[in-house]
């Protein structure tokens, strides 16, 4: 994977757009059609790893991904904390839509960001 | 060659015990999926059932689903942790190297 | 009618490609078989009408596993073989060159390549006990007057593969291979 495949690269550089649509397309549809921000979310990792098969470099900080994906998560547990468990989704009925997908996209980016620090980890992981 | 018969008999018995044991018309009492089936929508706002029932009739699951994925990325950082916090270190490595091999 | 032709056909590749991949020599190969698996796993799960599982199955079995074990072999290539013997306190250049000279050596060298392993030969000053409870060695190589010992873990299936090698080659003269198992000695 250290060599550079010219035919890797074109793919991905054509399809990468593509990824980004198809994920997120996902994850914001997700209450309407099926998927959701698990599915959304390990779409927007294969487009991260796609970008390591073509450059395997580590030009980002590792802790700063850490950080967001821990921050992620502190949002979708007080969400559903604030909304859900107090019963205001059987209240205020008009917010049910909006909490779905807000839900979907704090998913679809925590289960992304995972994704990518574990393979990321592997990937860079030297032990000589 | 051996192994191959193995295979293909462990095959033939899996597939001889499912179609011998599992009943393919069970009549399930229609109590609760009819419910989620007909109220679904009108609950949680989601045309698709499967997102409003993760996300809200079952929001524990999708909670801790979510907490044994960081449970996960926790260990990964953990068994693979060289030194520095960036979990890549040359130095390191290379240390370790030196003192498992006697070249 | 073609849906039912189609789901058959893809359990079929489904179950082909499980066995090969448990077949196959080469590791590469088994990875490779193994995506192949889960993009027809994920085909059978939109024939079965979950969509959102045949998304997940398609982007995690067959992208990130595959990647995540790939990246493991990678690191898996290093073929360490540690050599010990009776004289090795004063191991000198032309000890090595007249061990390396071996055909037993070389048949190793040879394997290794085509197994796509690098060899790497650690002349060590370790007793045999020693060098067998030092997990680092994958294969430990003992040399006396008579010839080469080759002490190899029971489990080791590359083992097997050059036992084979050495049979078929007719090395049995100047060569003894011994199995043994972690903790139990030899």
């Amino acid at each position: 994977m250290t060599e550079k495949s010219s035919i890797i690269s074109t793919m991905t550089g054509f399809l990468y757009p593509f990824i980004v649509l198809f994920g997120f397309y996902i994850i914001f549809n997700g209450h309407n059609t099926p998927g959701g921000g698990f599915q959304g979310g390990s779409v927007i990792a294969a487009l991260f790893i796609a970008r390591y098969l073509v450059l395997p470099v580590d030009d980002f900080n590792m802790d700063t991904l850490h950080y967001v994906e821990k921050a992620f998560l502190v949002f979708l547990l007080l969400l559903p904390i604030v909304f859900i468990f107090p019963g205001l989704h059987l209240l205020y009925e008009q917010f049910n839509v909006p909490y779905l997908i807000v839900m979907n996209f704090l998913i679809g980016m925590k289960v992304s960001l995972g994704l990518t620090i574990i393979v990321f980890r592997f990937g860079f992981f030297r032990e000589g | 060659m051996k192994n191959i018969a193995v295979a293909v008999f462990c095959f033939a018995m899996f597939f001889g015990v499912v179609f011998l044991t599992v009943e393919h018309k069970v009549e399930l009492e229609p109590t609760l999926y009819n419910y989620f089936i007909e109220q679904g929508t009108a609950d949680t706002g989601a045309q698709n059932i499967v997102a409003g029932i993760l996300l809200n009739y079952r929001m524990y699951d999708t909670v801790f689903e979510a907490m044994i994925l960081l449970t996960s990325v926790m260990g990964m950082l953990h068994f693979l942790y060289t030194g520095d916090g960036h979990g890549h270190s040359k130095k390191a490595g290379r240390e370790a190297h030196k003192g498992g091999k006697n070249d | 009618m073609n849906t039912i032709v189609a789901e058959a056909a893809l359990l079929l590749v489904m179950a082909l490609m499980a066995l090969l991949t448990i077949q196959t020599k080469i590791l590469r190969m088994a990875i490779v078989y193994m995506g192949i698996f889960s993009l027809a796993a994920s085909l059978v799960y939109v024939l079965y009408r979950a969509p959102d599982v045949a998304i997940a199955e398609a982007v995690i079995g067959s992208g990130l596993v595959a990647l995540l074990y790939l990246s493991a072999l990678k690191r898996y290539r290093v073929y360490t073989i540690g050599v010990v013997g009776s004289d090795m306190p004063n191991v000198s250049d032309r000890h090595i060159l007249r061990l390396e000279r071996k055909a037993v050596i070389n048949d190793i060298a040879e394997f290794c390549v085509e197994r796509e392993r690098e060899p790497q030969t650690v002349f060590s000053q370790e007793s045999i006990d020693e060098a067998l409870l030092n997990t680092n060695y994958d294969i430990v190589i003992e040399e006396y007057e008579g010839g080469i010992r080759l002490y190899g873990h029971d489990e080791n299936y590359l083992v097997d593969e050059l036992e084979l090698l050495f049979s078929i080659r007719d090395r049995d003269a100047e060569l003894e291979v011994i199995r043994f198992r972690a903790g139990a000695g030899i």
